[in-house]
């Protein structure tokens, strides 16, 4: 396991210092969750104990009082240059999730990132997303650039060969750099326990349920569970039944469904 | 303690039955878990096949490998008692030349699957000479399908002189040939007693015996890729990626292509001080005696003589809408070195689906086309040959969304 | 009164995810077994008008199937809305475009991201029409294809599914604190997971504001107790 890790991390590191050459004005984003504080972390370690570029957190201002509060004290240690993107005109014509979902996480995550990226005019952006995560993740490269309108063409996707990354040179807005891409989450408990990293307590259970990811407060449910430590929490991973299981039985399982749709008139 | 790993790539005609030695091999071996087995035969019945299909256990594992990546190389280990064989698979012709442009690891042998009914193909010379360009030296032959001529001697003689004939020709001397049938299991992992006259080992134990492992990548030359310069503490720290070799304080070094030669004075290894670094390292070093250093230079050790080179020759595949003519100048990503190349000419088209040569010195290559071309930089450049290096032997082409092109350093000229 | 038809709204989710209020005063599994296929179309046209559809419907024509309103349950109210509602008022357009975003994402030409953010726009669609119509009419009967939709990509995501019934419960919500009618919340049917798919299962969900002291009635139970009640 500590090769495995150690392996990983080369990689990471190695990725992130190319971002760094390749980019004049790059800056990662923080949640506060235990991919993106690892991720923090890589980049310290890449730079040899400081982040040279600003630490962008979202504020939906719905968060977790524990998320404010971690993020302060971690920026504090850690002598992050945090910037904080927060879409204030929306929040003041009362944008919430009760209002619609789709909207609230629109106005309040993607304008407001949108809206610090051209302020600040960033040509780069380090993100912890994991291959493991969500299905069309598993398209995403390490260097993923997004378009003049922020979009990402994940049809028509340069090639990424070798390791040799590439900046394109027109119809780009930014790029977005995942180091972590290769990682699973499992990889990322382990590596959070072998580094000793500060994590949310909202991670650990309390009252029988836990969080196995931070949004927002109104939109984020716990699951049941008594892991209260790493060990229990990887425990944990290991037994339940992940819904995205690997290949051939994934196949089997789209090829039923898509029968089965056809069978009730949907397709 | 674990097994030492060979890098092996499978190559012949799908129909002399390369994916059913290949799924006899991981069956034999024991490496397939029982639900999967199940899963297979399951599979197999639930499609009207009766009999077991080897060559269908690897079509499951490359599908549950294809994941989400678009170009990829499908890696499947099976093991003897001494070694674990990793089997790059490259299925085609076509997406044989892609994937082993952008193949991962390196092979360190081949196993090439002839049938002793059909005889050989042509693609079959081409895919040798191809590994032999990527620098594969060690061959082994399995002459498949015994089982179709009734395990007849003489076929299998008459069949090896021919296949030795090719083999010298294509500088493959004293190559093992081995009569196997993967259908029924008939000298793979167990000797064959259908096959009494057959005095040699099965394929396993010539795969044990007669490939010898791969040197590993810290007893290479040491070739450490710079990928910036960094200010810390009022210090200029290099920070490189270590590609082969040992990087050791106090070593003696040769900055490329200036040529400069220096002394490694501190190795900083994520916020510890390391007394070296190994193949695969990312670290910061601080070198003493060097006034110019950036990032695409390459930090070499000094024992070898390594050069500056203007002009080379390489083989490149074109992948995006792209064409690319005489005369053009291109700006190509070598390691952490982007710089700009003259096309000085094309030498020929290769057909990527049967990599006979289409066209002798043509006018432009052009997209989903392959062809060797030489290469003039305009600024020195320092570069290896792929089968030397391929780190530093390998670059794309930059158009304006990102790479158009991949090849790979066949011959340096000066 | 006021029936919240939230189709493939699941029992076992409801529970497991506390909804309280789209659990109400009593809640509790509906049979649909006398079904053949848990068609969305049928169910619902057996729900509106009291009688087993199946046979009447066939799969290729189902979602342009159309009911009078006087067969259905509808006839016992004053003034009545249908908003969305499969067999009676369905918006054909909005479910046609879904339907050709999820056989698009089999075919690997959309991506999950693109469906699931149709199927929002439209739920946010129905949700406008409902809370602008509350207080104006005897009856109100709306749609929502929230939980079938994102379920049938999406069911196994426990991230997914949670924010899909933290809104439905949303709704629910809303709804008790602004209204005093009569409310009935309903499913055709429920899910179960086929990896990250989401198939429909064999139980609907029911709850209501009052105590009926239901039974797992049956989905063509309804008309009858609708028309005794009211």
């Amino acid at each position: 396991m500590e090769d495995h890790l150690s392996n990983l991390e080369k990689k990471s590191i190695s990725i992130i210092r190319e971002a760094k050459a390749q980019f004049k004005n790059m800056a990662v984003l923080w949640s506060t969750g235990k991919d993106s504080t690892a991720t923090l972390w890589l980049c310290r370690k890449a730079f040899f104990g400081r982040i040279p570029f600003p630490v962008i957190h979202i504020d939906t201002s719905y968060k977790f009082p524990e998320i404010y509060e971690f993020r302060d004290r971690i920026a504090k240690e850690w002598n992050l240059d945090l910037a904080i993107a927060k879409n204030e005109e929306a929040l003041k014509n009362g944008v919430s999730p009760e209002k619609g979902k789709l909207d609230c996480c629109t106005k309040l995550k993607t304008e407001a990132l949108k809206s610090i990226i051209k302020k600040e005019g960033f040509d780069a952006l380090i993100l912890a997303i994991r291959r493991d995560e969500h299905g069309i993740r598993a398209k995403e490269r390490y260097f993923s650039p997004r378009d003049e309108e922020f979009r990402w063409r994940y049809a028509d996707q340069p090639a990424e060969l070798w390791d040799l990354y590439v900046r394109p040179a027109e119809d780009f807005s930014h790029m977005r750099v995942h180091p972590i891409l290769h990682w699973t989450e499992f990889d990322v408990w382990q590596y959070v326990r072998r580094e000793n990293l500060p994590m949310n307590p909202l991670y650990l259970a309390k009252n029988g349920m836990r969080y196995r990811s931070l949004g927002c407060m109104p939109c984020t449910v716990p699951i049941p569970s008594n892991a209260s430590n790493i060990d229990e929490i990887t425990e944990e991973l290991r037994t339940t039944t992940t819904p995205e299981r690997a290949g051939r039985a994934q196949d089997k399982e789209r090829a039923y469904m898509m029968q089965k749709l056809r069978s009730l008139g949907y397709m | 303690m674990s097994l030492p790993n060979i890098n092996l790539v499978v190559i012949g005609h799908k129909d002399h039955g390369k994916s059913t030695l290949i799924g006899r091999l991981l069956y034999d071996s024991k490496v397939i878990p029982d639900q999967k087995l199940q899963e297979i035969r399951a599979e197999l019945q639930s499609s009207g096949k009766n009999q077991f299909e080897f060559a269908y256990i690897l079509d499951s594992l490359e599908e549950e490998r294809r994941g989400g990546l678009t170009i990829d190389i499908v890696h499947t280990p099976f093991k003897s008692e001494r070694r674990i064989y990793t089997i790059i698979d490259c299925p085609g012709h076509k997406e044989f030349i892609r994937k082993m442009l952008t193949g991962a690891s390196q092979a360190d042998a081949a196993v090439l699957v002839a049938s002793a009914k059909e005889g050989i193909q042509p693609q079959t010379k081409e895919h040798l000479f191809l590994i032999k360009i990527l620098g594969v030296n060690q061959l082994i032959v399995a002459v498949n399908k015994m089982d179709t001529i009734e395990y007849n001697e003489e076929a299998f003689r008459e069949f090896s002189e021919s296949l030795k004939k090719i083999l010298s020709s294509l500088d493959y001397n004293d190559v093992p040939i081995v009569p196997v049938s993967a259908l029924y299991g008939e000298n793979v992992t167990k000797k064959s007693d259908r096959m009494e006259w057959y005095e040699g080992d099965t394929l396993i134990q010539v795969l044990d015996n007669r490939v010898k492992l791969p040197k590993p990548l810290s007893e290479k030359p040491l070739r450490c890729v710079i990928q910036d310069i960094y200010d810390f503490e009022g210090k200029k720290v290099t920070v490189c990626k270590v590609e082969t070799g040992i990087l050791k304080i106090g070593q003696p070094v040769t900055v490329m292509p200036t040529m400069e030669e220096g002394i490694v004075e501190k190795i900083e290894s994520f916020g510890r001080e390391a007394k070296e670094s190994s193949p695969g390292d990312s670290v910061g070093i601080v070198l003493r005696g060097v006034s110019e250093i950036r990032r695409g230079y390459v930090v070499t050790g000094v024992a070898e003589k390594t050069e500056q080179t203007r002009e080379f020759v390489a083989e490149l595949v074109i992948f995006s809408d792209f064409t690319l003519r005489s005369g053009d100048i291109v700006t190509i990503r070598l390691g952490t070195c982007e710089t700009k190349c003259k096309i000085e000419k094309i030498l020929r088209k290769v057909d990527p689906v049967d990599l006979t040569v289409k066209e002798e010195e043509p006018e432009s290559l052009e997209n989903g086309e392959v062809g060797r071309i030489v290469f003039r930089a305009l600024e020195p450049l320092y570069l290896e040959e792929y089968s030397d290096f391929p780190q530093i032997g390998r670059f794309v082409v930059l158009g304006k969304r990102g790479a158009v092109a991949a090849g790979i350093v066949l011959e340096k000229r000066g | 009164m006021i029936i919240l038809a939230m189709d493939a709204l699941d029992h076992n989710l409801v529970e497991r995810y506390n909804c309280k209020n789209l659990m109400q005063t009593e809640h509790g599994q509906t049979d649909i077994s006398d079904f053949e296929l848990p068609r969305t179309v049928v169910l619902w046209a057996s729900f509106l008008t009291g009688k087993n559809m199946e046979a009447e419907i066939p799969v290729e024509t189902q979602w342009e199937f159309k009911l009078a309103p006087d067969k259905t349950f509808l006839r016992f109210f004053g003034s009545c809305l249908a908003i969305d509602v499969p067999a009676l008022s369905l918006k054909e357009k909005n479910h046609a475009e879904e339907r050709k975003l999820l056989k698009k994402y089999f075919d690997d030409k959309a991506s999950l991201e693109d469906y699931d953010s149709l199927v929002w726009r439209n739920h946010e669609e129905n949700k406008k029409d409902f809370f602008g119509s509350l207080g104006r009419f005897d009856l109100v009967v709306a749609y929502f294809d929230l939980a079938d939709a994102i379920g049938h990509l999406s069911f196994g995501l426990a991230e997914k599914m949670s924010s899909v019934y933290v809104e439905l419960e949303g709704i629910a919500r809303e709804v008790k604190s602004s209204a005093t009618d009569l409310t009935l919340v309903i499913s055709d049917h429920g899910m179960k997971p086929v990896g990250r798919f989401g198939d429909h299962s064999e139980n609907g969900f029911y709850s209501l504001n009052r105590e009926w002291k239901l039974k797992l009635p049956k989905m063509t139970d309804f008309y009858e107790l609708i028309k005794q009640k009211v």
